[in-house]
């Protein structure tokens, strides 16, 4: 303490408070984000997959990966190289 | 014209702009430190210039003023405008309303010499009674002398007074008008009426703890709003009722308890007043905030969660934000949901230090 006995902050005080302030900011925009987006259902991957490999192997599969998106989605979902 | 400093940052001067009578204003002996500027010597870089380093900007004639010059942090420096004579409401309005009076606030003041010209203006711009600054004619020799006597009695000295604690610098108007601003950005989407509940027949009832003089109050439309100030200090309240007529403001009893009945106001907040005080006191100010907040109601608090400099007042008492978050849980028995969390960064500085907590009571109204 200061010799007055008021408190003085130093400056790695005031980072460290900085620094909690900005990790509860963060904390807070995490939940509200979790909250506004509803919990991630893990069936809907699942789902997704499935669907997408049925695609893949039917014979509209060839014709499907002329797109760009649908081989971004195979390479997401399903690892493929290409 | 006076010549301007080199030197940015450094060596603040006010800076009035006379127009068309420069010649009449650089022969009234205003103090030496003024920057004075004419019609004809000041292309917008010189009076851009000059506003950097400005600490007041004066307008002196106003119809001439190139306001596209100002830009940025200009609209920080505190302005002292001279309305012009033989305007009423509505032609100035027309002519500089959006792009200069609507932009100007609590830290700016007025030379209107016509008492019901004043009166229309600052109703219609929620300015505060004090920001007048007092004539009896618009007539340049008793403007000047005036202005001469307010130069001389400190050029920064405040419109207003503002809260000498904490942030606020003293003798440093332009940094707390910048202040305010950032203050203010933060502030506005809170303090706005939801249209949902814009009904004049029951207007929103607003109850700002530590109202001071009332700089908050002229967010506050009184069509809109039912407007009560509360402080522990008389003569700040004494002020805020010249101030602000329309709205009501009372006397805050040492022990802190609201005389208000419980559930009575739609918005309770309060900007930085929570440091004044010890951790029993800050409960106490909490749980009756909570109190008279309506369910649904928000309590809205922004303090300064981290310091970095010494007050000039040492009755500070610094919290965390996490702390504060738990007391005022603690305070309000949970009964109430963090609906948002802001920090602020005031301006010429490197943290983070202001933050903005909202918080909703939960319950049921009483019917």
């Amino acid at each position: 303490m200061p010799e007055d006995d008021f408190y003085t902050p130093t400056d790695i005080d005031a980072l460290r408070m900085e620094n909690e302030l900005l990790a509860f900011e963060v904390r807070f925009l995490k939940a509200q984000l979790a909250e506004l987006g509803g919990p991630a259902d893990p069936r809907a991957e699942e789902d997704l997959v499935l669907l997408l490999r049925r695609l893949s192997n039917s014979p509209l599969g060839p014709f499907l990966r002329l797109r760009h998106s649908y081989r971004t989605l195979e390479q997401r979902y399903l690892d493929t190289d290409d | 014209m006076t010549e301007i400093s080199a030197r940015p940052d450094v060596d603040r001067r006010p800076v009035i702009y006379a127009g068309r009578f420069v010649d009449r204003v650089v022969a009234a002996d205003l103090p030496e430190s003024c920057i004075v500027l004419g019609e004809q010597d000041s292309p917008p870089h010189v009076l851009a210039d000059a506003l950097d380093r400005a600490n007041t900007l004066v307008i002196l004639d106003l119809p001439s003023f190139p306001l596209d010059v100002m830009t940025g942090d200009h609209w920080d420096v505190p302005m002292l405008v001279v309305l012009p004579s033989g305007f009423d409401t509505e032609s100035l309005s027309t002519t500089v309303g959006p792009r200069l009076l609507e932009r100007l606030g609590f830290f700016d003041r007025f030379v209107v010499p016509d008492p019901a010209l004043w009166k229309e203006l600052r109703w219609g711009y929620c300015w505060a009674e004090s920001q007048r600054v007092p004539v009896l004619s618009n007539d340049l020799n008793e403007v000047t002398a005036k202005l001469r006597t307010l130069l001389e009695a400190g050029s920064e000295s405040p419109a207003v007074p503002v809260p000498d604690h904490g942030r606020y610098r003293r003798n440093n108007l332009r940094y707390n008008k910048a202040l305010h601003r950032v203050q203010a950005a933060a502030l506005a989407p809170r303090l706005a009426v939801p249209p949902e509940k814009r009904n004049v027949e029951a207007p929103l009832d607003v109850l700002e703890v530590g109202v001071g003089v009332g700089r908050w109050a002229s967010s506050f439309d009184p069509s809109e709003t039912r407007f009560v100030g509360i402080d522990a200090s008389e003569d700040l309240i004494k002020t805020a009722r010249t101030n602000f007529p329309g709205h009501r403001f009372d006397l805050l009893d040492p022990d802190l308890h609201l005389p208000y009945e419980d559930e009575s106001f739609d918005l309770v907040f309060g900007v930085t007043i929570m440091h004044h005080h010890p951790v029993p006191a800050k409960r106490t100010l909490l749980s009756e905030m909570w109190r008279v907040a309506r369910p649904g109601g928000q309590l809205l608090l922004l303090e300064d969660f981290v310091l970095t400099r010494r007050s000039e007042k040492p009755a500070i008492y610094p919290m965390s934000v996490k702390e504060f978050v738990n007391l005022a849980l603690e305070a309000t028995a949970g009964r109430v949901v963090l609906e948002h969390v802001e920090s602020l960064r005031y301006p010429d500085e490197d943290l983070r230090r202001g933050g903005l907590v909202s918080l909703l009571r939960l319950g049921v109204p009483k019917t």
